[in-house]
């Protein structure tokens, strides 16, 4: 009864991240096309390498994530998968436009150009929101809830995400602050999260350690 | 209840309209004939024939043609605003020599320079090579030695290029598909490094009704190049914006006066002068202020859709 709070706020942590990882991946790939398109135009070309390599890093990201449940599963862990792509997100207005333009100097072709630069810029941060998936269902699973049934809420609460973050990216924030801003904003958004992940795992879980042994 | 009423009224009003319209749309639809349909990468491209002989391109069923042409008549240019983008011409001293446009479409206004100018050099920067193989095959578009076709994104062509050019034409715009990288200042600072000395920039952009996007241009216009000139070609929605590398101011009667001579150098098939004259849409105080678009603040999907209020 005491551990009752601790563990419904622990779930509506990993579900916040979840929620807000999903969003943002889908809003980076959206605002990936107006990175690109200053050096590499609205080709086709560019379309398919950002959406290839998003797929490819979340791919690695599930791989990954799957693999670091089985050794270490802690909300502190979530924690950290969400910090890193904050930062990077954060980060992004020093250094995205710089690369992008680098990549181009390069002249490596109408393909291989935008694919290139999508795999300079947007891999990274797209395998840690590949990280939370598996992680979050590991955390969630308990005998109570299995993992079928954990891994039905994060795919939906995720998905969720997803289509908040397309279409508020495309539709509104885009158009309302600019591509920088919704950078900045969703690394902002994300970097709360990771507080709110590390900062409980300080200082709730001890307590709830204490309460079930 | 109501066709009851109807029949008891002995009305057959609503019948005959009903009839009407199936044989307008009847013989709309038998006018003409559908030489290709086909999805590219960036377009569903369509070419019909009326029973005049006029091609026309169109990049989606529902909106307006790109492009019409006569076949063998590369002389007629149909668009009034294909017309009016010859008032930038008036702008430099003489035929411009090495000329861009940015996006072909059917390809009439390069085969109209070819025809008028032999001596031209002409560049073109189209996206989709789809285009180009449908304005070859069905809409009479040649490239030659000095007519040639990259196939590549405007901005990307003028970033990679070290060519300039006396007159450079944009018109890569759909009425509402607006690529905004084509539209911001950054795009328009590359430009303005690919204008020869003398050089001027001629863009199509869409009429202001409706569409805050006319004023943004405006604005960003006016940051990178200063003096905007703008001409509405009559009878459509289309107005060209003109621009120089150095900013001059220019007078609408040396204008005329160039346009003059333009006429006597070149047997163009129209009049020029008045295109001039009469379609000039002066910039004063009224004209509503707009935010610079930018590569970082572009939101032209958003704009393109707005009214501007009566108010700046």
């Amino acid at each position: 009864m005491k551990a009752a709070l601790p563990v419904a706020l622990e779930r509506t942590v990993i579900y916040a991240v979840v929620f807000v990882s999903g969003g943002a991946g889908m809003a980076f790939e959206i605002l990936g096309s107006r990175v690109l398109a200053p050096d590499f135009g609205s080709t086709m070309f560019v379309w398919g390498s950002l959406i290839s390599v998003f797929l490819f890093a979340l791919c690695l990201g599930y791989s990954i994530g799957g693999r670091l449940s089985e050794k270490a599963d802690s909300l502190a862990l979530l924690g950290i998968m969400t910090l890193a792509p904050a930062v990077l997100l954060l980060s992004f207005p020093l250094y995205g436009f710089w690369v992008s333009g680098l990549i181009f100097d390069q002249d490596m072709g109408a393909r291989l150009g935008p694919l290139v630069a999508s795999c300079c810029l947007f891999f990274l941060p797209t395998i840690f929101f590949g990280t939370i998936t598996p992680l979050a269902v590991s955390l969630l699973a308990s005998p109570r809830h299995g993992a079928g049934r954990s891994a039905g809420d994060v795919f939906a609460i995720s998905t969720t995400g997803s289509i908040i973050g397309t279409l508020g990216t495309s539709f509104f924030l885009i158009l309302w602050i600019g591509t920088k801003a919704c950078l900045v904003l969703l690394g902002a958004l994300l970097l709360a999260l990771s507080i709110a992940a590390l900062g409980y795992h300080l200082l709730a879980r001890p307590q709830g350690q204490d309460e079930r042994s | 209840m109501i066709a009851a009423s109807y029949r008891r009224n002995g009305s057959s009003l609503p019948f005959l309209a009903l009839l009407a319209s199936v044989v307008f749309w009847a013989a709309n639809a038998r006018a003409y004939t559908t030489l290709v349909e086909t999805d590219s990468q960036y377009h569903h491209i369509l070419v019909t024939e009326d029973a005049d002989g006029y091609r026309r391109l169109s990049f989606e069923r529902s909106r307006g043609n790109q492009s019409a042409v006569r076949m063998g008549h590369p002389e007629e240019l149909y668009f009034p605003y294909a017309r009016t983008t010859f008032v930038s011409f008036a702008f430099l001293p003489k035929i411009p020599q090495d000329v861009l446009c940015v996006g072909l479409g059917g390809g009439s206004l390069p085969m109209f320079w070819r025809r008028f100018f032999p001596e031209m050099n002409i560049d073109i920067a189209e996206i989709d090579p789809e285009v180009v193989r449908v304005a070859q095959e069905f809409l009479g578009f040649k490239p030659d030695n000095a007519m040639k076709v990259s196939n590549a994104d405007g901005r990307v062509f003028l970033r990679r290029t070290d060519r300039t050019y006396d007159l450079i034409l944009l018109d890569a715009y759909d009425s509402h598909t607006i690529p905004f990288h084509l539209t911001t200042r950054e795009f328009l600072e590359i430009v303005k490094k690919r204008l020869k000395p003398g050089g001027i920039v001629a863009a199509n952009i869409w009429s202001p009704e409706s569409n805050k996007f006319h004023y943004a241009e405006i604005a960003t216009y006016q940051a990178v190049f200063g003096r905007v000139y703008i001409f509405q070609a009559k009878g459509s929605g289309n107005y060209i914006f003109v621009t120089q590398k150095e900013n001059q101011e220019r007078s609408i009667d040396s204008l005329v006066e160039r346009a003059k001579a333009i006429m006597e150098e070149s047997k163009l098939p129209f009049d020029l002068p008045p295109l001039v004259r009469d379609q000039v849409v002066p910039i004063t105080s009224e004209t509503p202020k707009a935010e610079v678009l930018t590569d970082d603040y572009a939101p032209v999907d958003l704009l393109r859709n707005q009214a501007q209020s009566e108010k700046p």
